[in-house]
């Protein structure tokens, strides 16, 4: 097992929804509207939802010892206190335009730490936005630089330019290209490349040309997910799971991981790779049961009291943007194996075993016991085999099964 | 209300000719309910007879008929159940009535369970009123079928009203039929109390509720009662009849239908076809009640959770309670643990007691595949029944076997005969006869066994006939057969549930089409299972399940968590209905994969 990669749990991170996308793919399930019209009211709704939901916005910067007691109450929504990291995704965060995006930044810099804070902290700041291809500007990047945006993930998907057209996506693998180039250009060093595999009919062969071109890239983040026919979605209803072959899937998830970590990267995420050290952290942070505070309609966030939503209508979050509607989550100690188990750094028990007050060698002897090959414990921390990861649904579910 | 004024009846027909919905009409017609709030009221009161414990099936209601001729009618139609398509249930409901209404449609004609009921209302000496439903689809051929039912059951049909039960179209005149075609009841209210149990659900206030047709004397709350069977007396708490909501009433007379409580906590001590009369002046003489049907075929039931063992007992008992058919005894599987051994009348039977035991109490069962009982005749000249393959003795042990065999007599289309001689055929059947019927279809009749009749033969007959065909059987005996068993490996141990008998010339397809099956059946696991299908030790097709790769959701984001526990709570609840035998997890599916496998693949 890895030695971890954050000192606590408590390092809070902030999400923000941008629920905008210029049309809508084929295979998406996140909350988002195509309708870009709505924007202007909904970043008047998000500045007021800043205002309720972080009370101290207006005179606490300035107020350290506020600032301070408000630390402890994290992790509020306290502009000007400390988010380790901050994620703006979608939706398609890109597809404001240049002076809506102006507005957005405006609007979330007082949660911007003051850079005595970060001195604090062992870990660096991280602020990453998604962006499509097809809607990247120099104008926009120079705009989301200058505010302190230093990551950008993108969504490429594939650079087949037939499969794009497939499922949706309105952008080339040109483009993409173009894409990568011009964010260099403009000095954003840490990209993220959003891929996807096991679309119907597609073969070993197709992926490794995606995975050619993405180590063409030379860029050191990929997230790249098996295509799951999400309820509700279009694609779903134009395939069925059957079309997708298990078996292939698992060879190309297999694949993936031997030429990735052949070209240097590590495969710390089911879906994650990294290399020079540039793991997701925000993603990373909510793995090792973090907590998050979330902004704008479809964002979920997780505080003390567990999981919490927006308003589920727009316009019923357009009405009251500060509503939290709190997930029935009975077992919140399960979420954090879920969620831990996805990285190699697994799960720290001692920790958990504090937080929750549970034992767990005495309460999952039996799966342990059952998945002895897949699941290590080492230095106090659990974590899954290689084939564990593979397979961490099957144990998940008996994990579940023991609640 | 004078006893010439009562009419006991039901309503007979073919699966979806269209009873209920006559049924419905009537209750509209004599204002039993609104139409309006029709659905709304009876389903109100289903819930409320749920909340008290009380079957949901509208068993008896009791209307008041205002007839054509000034007089008022009461009118008991007692329901034959409609989801079990065979006799059994059928020949309960019409030995409480004096008549029968024959519904036939209009546009497809008798079929085989038209007949099998006919059969049933004339062995029960009832009047029977012929129907002609669905008058208004356009293929609606009433005469050929007027000829048709004459010619073949042999009912006049000059006077058969011509009906939609669904517009309500000449439903009334069906009503006036009643009242002059149906007799009234003949029963003498002095002599002592002679009333048949033909029902009985369990209330959990009341205890048996007994549900009666009163065919001599009268009962009151407050009578003692006996049971002529057990010689059990209780005093009567609680009676009266159905409107369709319970009514309570102070006496139940000669001609009448209805319920009977009388606070009876040992369930064993009514059976249907039972008579009760009174403790302190009984009747000489039992109604004749009904033959105990004897089970065609047995199936093992066991709980997934072996702790519910219990649970599962007393829940059949209460379904014995109104379905004496029903038979169960304890039975142990290596496999599988403490269950029963149940026998049924058929499939459907079985199928509707599996889906009343987990809905109604609750419990999540795995059935093992269907067996009928074999006559094993052993080398030491001593003849042993076998029901459940597994307890097939040792092949060394065994001269002979005898299987029993039915009578299927099949309605179909005159362009479908070969398909379904093929079938027939296929399924070890020996052609006995065909005969025309009218123009377009036939009768066809096979002496077949019954283990390939309860063996997916009636969806393939329909699948093959476009659902034309239809089709009744009657046991016709037992006949020497070549037959071995069938064992199931799985990870090199023979799971006891997974054996089936087979003859000798279907062993090895169907060993092969078994391990197939099971191969698809069960889920992968985390190491690769064998599936092996043996005759002894004599392995004849073998499969892998292979090892599971990859169970991964792709992407678990702060979003997602709700989503993804929910798909894993999905994953969890399909395991549930698992079975882990030895280190595999087996699914309910599995031990019935001899049911849906295809022979031919």
């Amino acid at each position: 097992m890895s030695q971890k990669l954050t000192s606590s749990f408590n390092v809070p991170s902030l999400y923000v929804h941008v629920p905008f996308c210029s049309h809508i793919c084929s295979y998406c399930a996140f909350s988002k509207t195509a309708n870009t019209g709505r924007i202007d009211a909904w970043l008047n709704t998000l500045e007021q939802e800043i205002r309720i939901a972080a009370p101290v916005y207006e005179t606490d910067s300035t107020d350290s010892d506020k600032g301070e007691s408000s630390d402890q109450r994290q992790p509020g929504l306290v502009p000007g206190r400390f988010f380790q990291t901050i994620y703006i995704g979608g939706g398609t965060p890109s597809a404001l335009d240049e002076e809506q995006t102006a507005r957005l930044l405006q609007l979330l810099e007082p949660f911007r730490p003051d850079e005595s804070r970060l001195a604090q902290s062992d870990l660096p700041f991280e602020w990453t936005i998604e962006a499509n291809p097809e809607s990247l500007t120099a104008k926009k990047i120079r705009l989301w630089k200058k505010a302190g945006i230093n990551r950008v993930s993108l969504g490429i998907q594939t650079f087949n330019d037939e499969r794009l057209a497939q499922i949706g996506r309105y952008h080339t693998a040109d483009e993409s290209r173009k894409a990568v180039e011009l964010l260099k250009a403009e000095g954003i060093e840490n990209i993220c490349a959003d891929l996807m595999y096991g679309f119907p009919g597609e073969s070993l062969e197709e992926l490794d040309r995606d995975i050619d071109a993405f180590l063409e890239l030379e860029i050191d983040h990929l997230s790249i997910y098996s295509l799951i026919l999400e309820d509700g979605t279009l694609l779903a209803r134009q395939i069925s799971a059957e079309d997708i072959d298990g078996d292939l899937c698992a060879a190309m998830y297999e694949r993936i991981e031997e030429r990735l970590t052949k070209a240097g990267y590590v495969h710390y995420e089911v879906s994650s790779y990294a290399r020079n050290g540039r793991y997701g952290l925000h993603n990373t942070l909510i793995w090792e049961d973090g907590r998050y505070a979330a902004l704008g309609w479809g964002a979920c966030g997780r505080d003390e009291k567990g999981l919490y939503d927006h308003a589920r209508r727009f316009d019923d979050y357009l009405k009251d943007p500060s509503a939290r509607i709190y997930e029935d989550d009975p077992n919140p100690s399960f979420d954090a194996l879920m969620t831990g188990l996805r990285t190699i750094w697994g799960v720290d028990l001692d920790a958990w075993q504090k937080r929750y007050g549970i034992d767990f060698y005495g309460k999952y002897k039996a799966v342990l016991d059952r998945w002895k090959n897949d699941l290590i414990i080492e230095n106090g921390r659990l974590g899954v085999s290689r084939q564990g990861m593979e397979r961490l649904d099957s144990i998940l579910v008996d994990f579940l099964d023991a609640e | 209300m004078d006893q010439k004024n009562i009419r006991n009846f039901s309503i007979i027909a073919h699966i979806d000719h269209g009873k209920s919905t006559l049924a419905d009409r009537i209750l509209e017609l004599t204002d039993s309910v609104e139409k309006r709030e029709m659905k709304d009221q009876i389903l109100d009161s289903m819930d409320l007879e749920r909340e008290r414990g009380i079957t949901i099936k509208l068993n008896a209601v009791e209307l008041v008929y205002h007839a054509k001729d000034g007089q008022d009618y009461l009118f008991h139609l007692i329901d034959t159940p409609g989801h079990v398509d065979f006799s059994y249930e059928v020949s309960r409901s019409l030995a409480a009535c004096e008549g029968a209404i024959l519904v036939v449609d209009a546009a497809q004609g008798v079929q085989a369970q038209t007949m099998a009921n006919v059969y049933l209302a004339l062995e029960n000496d009832l009047e029977i009123l012929p129907v002609l439903n669905k008058i208004d689809l356009p293929s609606a051929q009433p005469e050929v079928v007027k000829e048709e039912i004459e010619n073949l059951i042999g009912l006049d049909c000059s006077d058969a009203v011509e009906i939609s039960a669904k517009s309500g179209l000449n439903v009334d005149q069906v009503l006036e039929e009643i009242v002059h075609r149906l007799p009234a009841p003949k029963g003498d209210p002095t002599k002592p109390l002679q009333a048949l149990v033909f029902d009985s659900v369990y209330d959990p206030y009341k205890g048996v509720i007994a549900w009666v047709s009163v065919k001599n004397g009268e009962v009151q709350v407050g009578d003692k009662i006996r049971l002529m069977q057990s010689g059990a007396e209780y005093e009567v708490t609680e009676l009266g009849v159905r409107t369709p909501k319970l009514l309570n009433k102070k006496k139940l007379s000669t001609g009448d239908v209805g319920w009977i409580a009388a606070s009876i906590k040992d369930i064993k001590t009514v059976r249907v076809g039972d008579t009760i009369t009174l403790a302190d002046n009984p009747t000489a003489e039992p109604l004749a009640g009904y033959k105990e049907m004897q089970p065609m075929v047995y199936a093992g039931l066991y709980p997934v959770d072996n702790a519910r063992y219990d649970d599962l007992k007393e829940a059949l008992e209460k379904l014995q309670l109104n379905d004496a058919s029903l038979h169960f005894e304890p039975e142990t599987s290596q496999a599988l643990g403490f269950g029963f051994r149940c026998g049924f009348l058929g499939l459907l039977h079985m199928d509707v007691i599996e889906e009343r035991l987990e809905r109604e109490y609750n419990l999540n069962l795995i059935a093992t595949s269907p067996s009928v009982i074999y006559q094993v005749h052993k080398t030491d000249g001593t003849v042993e029944e076998v029901d459940n393959p597994a307890a097939l003795p040792p092949a060394q042990k065994i001269d002979y076997i005898e299987e029993p065999y039915v009578r299927a007599e099949i309605l179909v289309p005159k362009d479908y005969v070969g398909t379904m001689m093929d079938l027939c055929q296929k399924k070890r059947g020996e052609y006995i006869d065909l005969q025309m019927i009218d123009d377009t279809r036939m009768e066809l009749i096979y002496e077949m066994p019954l283990s390939e009749v309860i063996f997916d033969f009636f969806d393939r007959m329909k699948s093959s006939t476009k659902g034309y065909a239809s089709f009744d059987y009657t046991f016709s005996g037992y006949r020497r057969s070549d037959l071995q068993k069938l064992d199931i490996l799985l990870n090199g141990q023979p799971v006891d549930a997974l054996s089936i008998i087979v003859h000798k010339d279907f062993a090895y397809n169907r060993g092969n089409a078994m391990a197939v099956k099971l191969k698809d059946l069960i889920p992968r696991q985390q190491f690769e299972i064998p599936v092996q299908a043996a005759i002894g030790s004599k392995v004849i097709a073998r499969t892998n399940i292979k090892a599971l790769r990859k169970n991964v959701l792709a992407k678990c984001y702060g979003g997602d968590i709700s989503r993804k526990k929910k798909l894993l709570e999905k994953q969890k609840e399909g395991k549930k209905r698992m079975k882990m035998v030895g280190s595999v997890e087996i699914p309910q599916e599995a031990f019935m994969a001899v049911l849906s496998m295809d022979d031919d693949k």
